[in-house]
Formats: structure tokens, sequence, C-alpha cells
């Protein structure tokens, strides 16, 4: 048989839009095969999915949309939504077909985003999705008779089972490019008379002509997202004659915003009415079970504390292993690349620069995997909301509410997750503040430095002490203060953003408990991977250049022939030293001679090794003193002299840009330890007796003070900022974030330096 | 009589939304609009926000929203 040729056919574009907590993305994922191209919409936090398949040879993209109840934008967030419908969004051509996804255990309420949805122009698809669950409460639709009375496709679905998925795919591939639809227009004719008198008014304003529906959102959306766009893109007075409508409105009895709801609840009960045929009495469903104990006075915080318990402790158990497990692996390829290429720039640049960097990355990838493995299945369980329902009031008095405490948490174990977690949070301001304030919690990365300068300083004094084991001590103490106070400076810190800069914006608690469900794997799966790819390819990338950078500026400009020298000569010797042992050990016992021969000779160069390594300390340390980063370190010595620092301090606090544990290697190498720079007594030893050229020490309590409260506020954190620039899609927001990050640890560091010098 | 005094399990009837700003807004829009019913469910383990049933669904609102709602008792 022959088979007729494809007809090229344009290529379609259909958006997927639906209440939140109908199994939109569990939709979305079936229909694009789980391939979806993620990124951002210019100009907005709101992230970009669009799946792209072929079905029938017909190109088709499916551009998910943010689950929202309403078309009423508030922030230019939930604009977007509507950017996109009118085929204002210039990365997404209007779409040829929406398909609305409604709850059908729930459809009046999904009906009223559903109406808004008809006022567009575009051809619709209604899915009523969770099927099952509706007729499992005793709901009973007539899809074909709902579909009659509103003339377009209705599609029953059970997204969780992969049920309708093949209805709705022929539906799909059934519309027509470019069709246009015949808006609903629910309300009265003097409203849609002020409507185009309001529209002829901003075609004065060469405004390209508003479209119908946007100039019904300008009248309907009192303080909306629509009404402040148009004050500040068209003529004065428009608020006024906006005003004027509105009065004019409400004479006429149609006052907004409360028709709106009126008309469009009004609708979708008389259209309803004989399509579905709900059970008589309010039934108390499993999930209001849950809920009882769920959100039980004591019960409820107890299972919340346990489940957070359990989350972090699996953080640790498993994410711990996993991160040593790449550090030996970077060691092992360390060591690999370091017997094929000799020692030379483009050992240190392969070695400290490329696969340091790499693993800077992947280092984060355990915590990144587990944590959102967790967040994926409380979000996908329903849980989720009632985390928020239940520590909203706490949230509240820190000035952010119940939905941003899972994010704040995660960030105890690490910002770059639960930066990532802060999507939960539709109000943009609410979730830049969480954002802005999650990189002072005190992370996992923290601890090493905490742990170095404590052991150094703090005198280990127990203060309390059960049966000779030390219960309360100086040091515990000191520990517990610098992982609260990031906590603590939150609190201002977010009332102030709230208080100054995110003025105005009252963030509705508002929110839906959905039903609990058993999170679907093939869902849970899916978002950690996406996470996790998302982290690597685009994070990491700017990660990966950091560390690059911070590698030049610590090699050049330096003469480094001494030190490779040196270091062939250690390996050479190594090598010798090696063979020697082999030697020693197939010597018979009789030939005296050759044994006392080979015992000399490895005398002799273990000493000669000790005195490369002395030396090589000494020619890494001045390297680094004559390399860019040193001589920036010098540079800025009169600024962090305040702090106490000498520039070597400074020049550790620049080089742990990348990451903040970075900081310990830098010293290792810069106090001569060189070798094995991690190796902490070592570099305890070498940090207590570094001095002043004047030779008073430079360090004592108030200096370990002053730089563990500076590691403490710092930003010094490059995958923290690239997640912040990815999360909000703007540079700006991460600038913003390591300005006040280091002024106030560079504030703190200065106020813990110069208090406690009163006390030495 | 306003949604934040009643009881918990019982149900009223909804007479008005107070206020033209974005919380009532957001409040018609989930559905609260006069002659509907209401039901607390429960409350928050420190008392706010509350749990309503309203049209089928689940619905969290803090006390200083349901202040907002005005109800009569059915």
């Amino acid at each position: 048989m022959i088979k007729p040729p494809a007809v090229p056919q344009k290529k379609m574009t259909i958006a997927i839009i639906g209440n939140p907590n109908t199994g939109k993305s569990t939709l979305f994922n079936l229909l694009s095969g789980g391939y979806a191209h993620i990124g951002n919409f210019p100009g907005v936090t709101v992230e970009k999915k669009v799946g792209s398949v072929i079905w029938e040879d017909r190109q088709i993209d499916l551009v998910d949309l943010p689950g929202t109840y309403s078309l009423a934008p508030r922030s230019i967030d939930e604009m977007l939504a509507v950017d996109v419908l009118l085929g204002r969004q210039k990365s997404v051509p209007l779409p040829d077909a929406i398909i609305c996804i409604a709850d059908a255990s729930n459809l009046e309420r999904n009906f009223y985003l559903f109406s808004q949805i008809l006022d567009l122009s575009i051809p619709v698809i209604l899915v009523l999705n969770m099927c099952d669950l509706a007729r499992s409460r005793g709901i009973e639709i007539d899809s074909q008779a709902l579909s009659k009375k509103l003339n377009l496709p209705v599609v029953c679905t059970e997204a969780h089972q992969g049920k309708g998925i093949d209805e709705l795919k022929s539906a799909i591939l059934k519309m027509g490019v470019g069709a246009e639809h015949q808006p609903l227009a629910l309300f009265p004719d003097v409203f849609y008379q002020e409507r185009n008198l309001l529209k002829e008014k901003l075609q004065d304003d060469a405004q390209q002509g508003a479209p119908n529906f946007l100039v019904d959102r300008l009248l309907l959306d009192v303080g909306g997202y629509v009404e402040s766009y148009f004050e500040h893109h068209t003529h004065d007075g428009l608020i006024d004659e906006l005003n004027q409508a509105r009065t004019r409105l409400k004479a006429a009895g149609c006052a907004v915003p409360a028709m709106e709801a009126r008309l469009r609840y009004g609708w979708a009960g008389e259209l309803l009415q004989g399509v579905v045929h709900q059970p008589a009495d309010e039934q108390v469903t499993i999930s209001d079970k849950i809920d009882q104990w769920m959100t039980h006075r004591v019960f409820g915080f107890l299972f919340f504390f346990l489940l957070m318990f359990f989350v972090f402790q699996s953080v640790f158990t498993w994410a711990g292993p996993t991160m040593d497990l790449i550090e030996s692996g970077q060691e092992f390829v360390d060591g690999s690349v370091e017997s094929l290429i000799p020692p030379g720039p483009l050992r240190s640049l392969v070695v400290d620069g490329v696969i340091a960097g790499v693993g800077g990355v992947l280092i984060f990838l355990p915590q990144i995997v587990i944590l959102y493995f967790f967040i994926a299945v409380l979000e996908d369980s329903g849980y989720m909301a009632r985390a928020a329902f239940i520590m909203d009031r706490l949230m509240r008095s820190l000035g952010l509410s119940g939905k941003s405490f899972i994010p704040l948490m995660s960030s105890f174990a690490c910002a770059v997750p639960g930066i990532m977690a802060t999507r939960v949070i539709e109000n943009r301001h609410e979730r830049l503040t969480t954002i802005l304030v999650a990189p002072l919690m005190s992370c996992s990365a923290r601890w090493p430095v905490y742990t170095l300068f404590i052991a150094a300083f703090i005198p280990n004094i127990a203060y309390l002490s059960i049966a000779n084991s030390p219960i309360v001590t100086l040091q515990g103490i000191v520990l517990f203060g610098m992982s609260s106070i990031g906590a603590l400076v939150a609190i201002p810190v977010a009332w102030i953003l709230k208080r100054f800069f995110f003025q105005g914006d009252v963030a509705p608690f508002v929110m839906e408990l959905p039903d609990y469900k058993w999170p679907s794997p093939r869902n849970v799966i899916l978002r950690v991977y996406r996470r996790a790819k998302s982290f690597v390819v685009k994070a990491g990338t700017l990660i990966f250049t950091t560390s690059i950078i911070i590698w030049a500026a610590g090699y050049f400009p330096g003469d480094h022939s001494e030190q490779f020298q040196i270091q062939s000569r250690i390996e050479s010797n190594e090598a010798s030293l090696g063979q020697i042992e082999d030697q020693l050990a197939s010597v018979t016992e009789g030939d005296q001679e050759s044994l006392k021969e080979l015992q000399n000779q490895q005398t002799l160069l273990t000493s000669e090794q000790a005195d490369l390594y002395e030396k090589q300390n000494q020619v890494s340390s001045q390297l680094v003193e004559t390399s860019f980063l040193g001589m920036s370190g010098h540079w800025i010595e009169p600024v962090v002299k305040p702090l106490g620092w000498d520039w070597k301090i400074g020049v550790g606090v620049i080089a742990s840009f990348p990451a903040r544990e970075v900081i310990i290697s830098t010293l290792g190498t810069i106090y001569s330890l060189g070798g094995d720079a991690e190796d902490e007594s070592g570099l305890i030893g070498s940090i207590r007796a570094a001095t002043w050229p004047d030779g008073r020490k430079v360090f004592n309590i108030p200096v370990a003070i002053s730089i563990m409260v500076f590691f403490a506020l710092c930003a010094q954190c490059a995958a923290t900022l690239m997640v912040i620039q990815r999360e909000t899609n703007s540079w700006f927001w991460p600038v913003v974030s390591f300005t006040y990050m280091t002024a106030l640890a560079y504030v703190g560091a200065f106020i813990s330096y110069q208090v406690g010098m009163f006390f030495v | 009589m306003t949604l934040n005094q009643i009881t918990k399990g019982q149900t009223v009837r909804i007479t008005q939304i107070n206020g033209e700003d974005a919380i009532s807004i957001r409040l018609m829009e989930m559905g609260l609009i006069d002659g509907e019913q209401i039901q607390l469910l429960g409350k928050a383990p420190l008392g706010d926000p509350l749990e309503f049933a309203v049209r089928g669904y689940r619905l969290s609102l803090r006390l200083n929203e349901a202040k907002c709602v005005e109800v009569e008792i059915v």
C-alpha cells in the first residue's frame, strides 16, 4: 500500500491551563511523554514548560501554564498566563486551542476559571480529570450533555491511571489551526458599553488595540495588575476615567468586582444543573478523617515535626555517604590525571580548575535529589498544603506565610533545593522574600568552617556534665549560636523587605486543601529529575565557570616552574620509594648487604621528601601571595583589618566565593601547610601560630568569632546565587542577595570583633 | 456575624463579602458568594488559620480573612 504523502501542516500550539491540584502536571507529562523543554518566560519568575510532540504527522507544542484559580492577574507573574492566551507573550505564538483541566469532583469552582477562558477567542477543550474520584463520591457527570450544552469537546480522564489520554489526543487532533471561538460574554450590556468606551480611549494611546479581554480585566480587577500596567503605559487621567466608569456601573446595579463572581458562579450553577448529580448530603470524606488527625492540636504538630525530623535524618544519612563517594571519585580522577599529565599548567588547570569545578557542582546533587524527592512527595500527596496550614501562624509572626516554612527548613540542609522549593509560593513578593532570606539559614557547608575555628580557638569548657560526659559545653554553645544567628537575622531582614520593598501587596492565604492521595511515582521521579537536570545544566555551568575564574586568579601571573620541578621530584622520589619498598619485601633474610643498602636509600629519600614538601609549601604559599588572588587579598586588607583579619584571611574569603568550605583549603595553602590541606590538626596548629609582621598573633577568640559570624551571614556560595538567578530569571536578585548578605556579614563580623576585643 | 466567629462543625450561609480589596476578590473567586453555605471543619493547631468546607471542597482561611465574610445561621 502506498502511503499518501504527509500534508505539511502548520505547527499547532496548545495551552494547558487549570486550577491548582487538578492533576494538570500529570496530564501534561502524559501528553508530552515526559519530555519537555524547561526554561523561563522572559521578565517573570514563571517556569516555561513546553512539550513538543508529533501526532499523526502533526507537530504540536504543548505549553503548560501555571495553575491558577482565576485569570485576574495580581502580579506580573500571574499576568503571564493572560499574556500567553492573548498572544502578547513574544516567546510563544498565540495558542490554536486551550485545554482547560477541571477537577471532576469540584466542577463549580473549577468552572469559574473555565468561564473566564471562554471569554477569550480561542477554541477550548474541556478536560474533566479525576473522574474516578468524583464517581467514588457519588458524583455523576453526563459529559456528553455537557459537551452539547457548551458546544465544545469535553473529555473525561483519570490522569493518575493514564486513562482518557487517547481520547484527549484525538480531540486535540480534531482542532483546527487558527479557528476562532465566540466569547462567552456573561455580563450585562451596560458593562460592554463601558468596556467599549474605555477601549476607544486606550486606542488613542496607540496601545495597538488593547484586546477586549484585557479591557474587561482593567474594568473588573480593582487594584489588579492590569490597572497598574495601564496606569504606567497610557495617558494620565486614565485612572479617573476608570473610576468614573466603575461608579456608573455601580449606579446601574453592576458593581465591580462583586458582579463577576456572582455572574460566573451563577452561569456555572445553571450549566451544571441536570448535567451533574451530586449526592444529597455532604459526606465526610476520607481526606476529612485524615485531616482530623493531621491538623489535630497535639498529634498534628507531633506528626509534622517527626516528619521533618525524618526528612532531615534521611538527608544526612543518605546524602553524606553519596557526597563522600563523589569526593573520593574526584580524588580518584585527580590521581589518574596526575599519573597521565606531568606537573605543569595543564595539570593544574585540569585538577584544580576543571575537576574541582565539576566536583563542586556534583557535590550538591545528593542533597538536591533527596530533599526534592521529599518535597515532591509532600506536594503530590497533598500534605504540603497541610504543612503550610499548620505552620502559618508561626511563620506569620516573621512576616511570611506557612508556605515559606518547607523552603526555609530545607535551607538548613542546603539553600539550593530550598530556593527551588519556593515554587509552591504563588505570591511573587512572598516568594522573593523567602528566596532572599533562605541563604541565611545555616546550611551544612558552613559546618566545616565552624568546627575548624571552634576546635582551634574555643576552649572546651563543660558547664553541665552527666556521668562524666559533657552535655553543655562552651564549644557546643558557640556552634549552636553560629547555626542560629542566620535564622535570627532573617526575621528583621524579612520584616524590612516586606515593610519597605514589597509594600502594598497583601498576600491572601486563601488556600485550597486538596484531597490526600497517593503520590504518583512517575510524577515524583520526573520532577526530581527535571530539577536535578536543570541545576546541573543551568546553574552548574555558571558554578563551573566561577571555579575556573577563581583557579585562574590563584594561579596567575606567578612563575610556577620551580613548583612544578619540586612536584616532579616529589613524584619521582615517591615512585623510587615504592620500588624500594617492593625490593625490601622480596629481599631474603640472609642478604644483609642489600637490605642495608636499601634501607639507607629509603632513609635518604624520606628525608629529602620532607625537605621537598617544606620547600613546596613555601613556594606554593609565595605563589598564592603573588597571584591575582593574593594581590586582591593585600588590596582588601585595609577593609578587613577592622574585622581583625590579615590579608591571608582576606584571600581565603575571596577564594571561597564558589563555596564556603573552600576557605579551609585556601588557608591551608596560604599558611604554607601544603600537601593535605584538609588535615585539620595541621591546619589548627599553623593558624594558631600565625602572626602579624610585628609578632602579635593573628588569631584569637574575637578573630575566630568574627570569621565564623562572617561565614554565617555571607553569600559565599556560587551555587546559591546561580539558583537565585535561575529561579527569579534575573541577575538583579542574586546581586541583591550577595550585596545585602555581604554587608550584613561585614557588619556582624565587625561588631563581634570590636566587642570581643573588650574582653580580651 | 462574621465567619471567624462560628464554632467547629457549624454550617452558616454567606450574606456578604466586605471590602473591595485583593482578599475579598480572592474570596469571591473561590466561590464565597452570598447565599452559599459554608461549614467550619476545624482549626490549625495554633487556632489560626481555619479549615472550611464550601462548594464541595476544603478551603483554608486566616481569621482576618474570615472576618471579611458576613454570615447568618442557617
